[in-house]
């Protein structure tokens, strides 16, 4: 009984290597195997969950301030949920196009182990080693392609992240010198009674702008949109659904660690600006992954809007939010996948009649774009309801906020156009599309129906998942009238905007800049400099 | 500019962190003057349970770890599991590599007659040093990190000394998956001994002898095995060209 949280980590590791080293077909199926033993697992730790409340390990049998301890607490176990539900899901998803690839399956079973350890560990340098190979096997993953591009996005994705690990490093290194140990609850406890020294400052400013970067915040953001850009559909949405939220786990363990937020509002306000940036790319873009992948970054933003506050009611509403991106924007990326498998193009203004050819799939992609944008009955609407209620008092951040909602609708309006019928021009850019029939995966896929599912029984199920995090959200009204018409106003100036200005090339040379806008690795460098320079001005 | 500009932010850091560690820490405690709380206190008494008694090298018998060289308990016995997080670090890279690499076509080296036979007698006490170094990663400083690589160095000596390598790289890979589903499964093996994942269920014997320790040993082994294939096999692909079509 223990041991669960030790078999959460090595289930799949080892499962992982066995494939690897069996190399036949009908080993590749033991990921399902290992799945399902994932989930009777997991299963077994949520029915002892209410009466114990954390489970702690400590490994080799040492003490607490000497050996490395596992621990779950309910917001883990809320992230390895989730996590195990989207790796079932990934898993379906790609079985068809990696199915007799045991190499490919390799590293997403590995992944899911070390993902797995990271929300697990309760310790300042175990974190930073799983941090590592998550980073190294994404990378990996984003090249599989080898092509050029992906080539490039990889090794962009690593080369930031790395830099961001760094400052990690350094970070965790100057806790440990400050409360001699590198246990991160005894760490609590000794930094909670150091008070607020320059140390502890540097500390934090160090831990929190690493593990930013690995979720792609504002100024650090654009490793994401290439790497999500170029990697296999079932990469980018494990990634977009689930692995930039590494990095705001990570986040919120380390508000945790510091127990008050020392920068006052700072990540307030960067969650503002990341969403804005994210808004304003994407309505740039034409291909259709790179909106979706811009997208993650707003959302990324808004999130961090919530969390930045945390104990809260905002930070409930960031943290529910989390969830709710992780089931829509998988379920966004998935659908993007058959698309572009099927029309061979990635080009919004060669894509026309979705709705048409995958009538399913399309339906289930646009209760995911109404999730995303928070239409009132669909997942998003909780997280955006929840920080606009707590916005209330701050009318400035509340404008914005709308703000950022009505971007997020006039690219979704762009987005859409994919599901109008086909016209004669669309039609010369995919001639291959008439001789083709629909294979079995693009007239029934399973995965998109379950998170299509998942998007509206949310909504109405919110209760269960605010059990699991053990937060109640008393403002959430789901047939609140005012917010019904607050939506569907912004729907129709989103939809006149993009009438007048983005479907009539008004504004085309300027969307044409911002899209050609490649910020190089070096510049990034120095922005991230400079960002830990702003937050050293927010400390004093 | 924009160098310039970088190069003062990051001046301002360095003088902030210096101050500012400066204030809260004093990086030059002597063992005996460290606060009893502290974790490295611990370490360096080897004594983390704490349960006492002096350490006499040679004669001191059932220590807690065991090992004569502290960094090397903290490796793999108070912390083997974020070494077993490293070598998979180790490990995934060099798939990695072998991933964008493994593709390509092994050029041949022309080598001269001096580097061949140099080579020849070389590489051999090269191994034989590396072997030394990971089985007494428990007694003197070294360990498996050091010893692999000494030994993946001897196999690139070997590579250049020869001018037709036919290296197999088939047991390389079987040895590095080998190497490390044996580290999970004496982690496991202490989990059902000792009660434990990765605890250290072997008597401990007599300080400073090679037979001590524990499962130290058996570890340093392990990971040394492993992280010499890896870097061979890194070493390896590194060697092929790409050919471009």
């Amino acid at each position: 009984m223990i041991t669960l949280p030790l078999l959460m980590v090595f289930i799949p590791i080892v499962t992982a290597i066995i494939i690897y080293m069996l190399e036949r077909k009908w080993g590749n199926y033991l990921v399902f195997v290992a799945q399902g033993l994932m989930s009777y697992v997991f299963l077994r730790l949520i029915l002892m969950f209410p009466e114990i409340n954390e489970q702690r390990y400590v490994l080799g049998n040492w003490t607490l301030q000497s050996g490395i301890a596992l621990k779950i607490d309910n917001l883990s176990l809320a992230f390895i949920g989730l996590s195990i539900f989207l790796w079932w899901l990934v898993l379906l998803y790609a079985w068809e196009f990696h199915g007799d690839d045991n190499k490919f399956l390799f590293f997403l079973l590995f992944l899911e182990g070390t993902f797995m350890g990271l929300l697990m560990v309760n310790d300042l340098f175990s974190l930073f080693v799983f941090i590592d190979i998550i980073t190294i096997l994404s990378s990996i993953l984003v090249v599989y392609k080898k092509d050029g591009w992906s080539l490039r996005s990889g090794l962009y994705y690593l080369m930031i992240n790395s830099m961001g690990m760094l400052t990690y490093v350094m970070g965790f290194l100057i806790v440990y010198l400050l409360t001699g140990t590198l246990n991160w609850d005894l760490a609590t406890h000794r930094l909670a009674l150091l008070g607020h020294t320059p140390p502890v400052y540097a500390a934090y400013i160090l831990m929190s702008a690493s593990v930013l970067v690995k979720a792609a915040v504002f100024p650090t953001f654009n490793w994401l949109s290439r790497a999500h850009g170029s990697a296999p559909a079932s990469i980018s949405t494990l990634l977009s659904g689930l692995l930039v939220k590494a990095g705001l786990y990570g986040f919120i363990r380390i508000q945790e660690l510091f127990s008050e937020q020392l920068l006052g509002d700072f990540f307030f306000y960067l969650g503002f600006i990341t969403a804005l940036t994210g808004i304003i790319f994407a309505i740039s873009q034409k291909d259709i992954k790179q909106i979706l992948a811009f997208h993650t970054i707003s959302q990324v933003g808004i999130i961090l809007i919530g969390i930045s506050q945390i104990q809260t009611d905002l930070y409930y509403g960031g943290l529910i939010h989390l969830f709710n991106h992780a089931m829509f924007k998988s379920l966004l990326f998935m659908g993007a996948g058959v698309i572009i498998n099927h029309y061979k193009t990635r080009r919004l203004t060669e894509i026309r009649g979705v709705l048409k050819r995958f009538p399913l799939i399309a339906i289930a992609m646009i209760i995911g774009v109404l999730s995303i944008t928070g239409t009132p009955f669909f997942n998003g609407y909780l997280g955006k309801y929840i920080i606009a209620y707590e916005l209330q008092n701050r009318p400035f951040f509340g404008m914005l906020f709308q703000l950022i909602n009505l971007g997020t609708l006039i690219s979704f309006a762009k987005f859409s156009q994919i599901f109008f019928p086909d016209t004669k021009e669309s039609l010369s850019f995919t001639p291959h599309l008439s001789t083709l029939t629909l294979t079995r995966k693009e007239r029934f896929n399973l995965p998109i129906f379950i998170l299509a599912f998942m998007c509206i029984f949310i909504t109405f199920g919110y209760n269960t998942l605010g059990d699991l995090l053990q937060a109640e959200f008393p403002s959430v009204n789901l047939y609140s009238t005012s917010k019904m018409i607050q939506w569907s106003l912004l729907a129709a100036l989103a939809i006149a905007l993009t009438k007048i200005f983005i479907f009539s090339d008004r504004i085309t040379p300027l969307l044409h800049r911002i899209r050609e806008i490649k910020i190089p690795f070096y510049n990034t460098a120095y922005m991230f400099i400079l960002f830990l320079a702003t937050m050293l001005l927010f400390a004093h | 500019m924009k160098k310039l500009v970088s190069l003062f932010l990051i001046l301002v850091l360095a003088f902030f962190l210096t101050t500012a560690l400066d204030q809260g820490l004093d990086f030059w405690h002597s063992p005996s003057q460290l606060d009893a709380f502290r974790m490295s206190n611990a370490f360096v008494q080897n004594d983390v349970l704490g349960e006492g008694g002096a350490l006499v090298f040679g004669e001191s018998k059932n220590l807690e770890s065991g090992s004569a060289n502290i960094v090397t308990s903290i490796v793999v016995d108070y912390r083997s599991f974020d070494t077993l997080g490293e070598i998979t670090v180790l490990f995934l890279s060099a798939l990695g590599v072998g991933l964008l690499m493994g593709s390509g076509v092994r050029t041949t080296l022309r080598s001269g007659f001096i580097l061949k036979t140099a080579a020849k007698m070389v590489a051999p006490l090269m191994l034989l040093t590396g072997i030394y170094i990971f089985t007494h990663g428990h007694l003197t400083p070294g360990g498996g990190f050091p010893g692999g690589s000494m030994m993946a160095t001897a196999f690139l000596l070997h590579y250049f000394g020869s001018d037709t390598v036919k290296s197999n790289l088939k047991p390389l890979k079987w040895i590095e998956s080998t190497a490390g589903a044996l580290y999970i499964l004496l982690g496991l093996a202490g989990l059902f001994v000792a009660g434990s994942f990765l605890q250290n269920f072997l008597p401990t014997g007599t300080l400073g002898h090679l037979v001590s320790a524990g499962i130290i040993p058996l570890v340093y082994v392990l990971v040394g095995l492993k992280v010499g294939s890896e870097v061979s096999g890194i070493v390896a692909d590194f060697s092929k060209t790409e050919v471009v079509s």
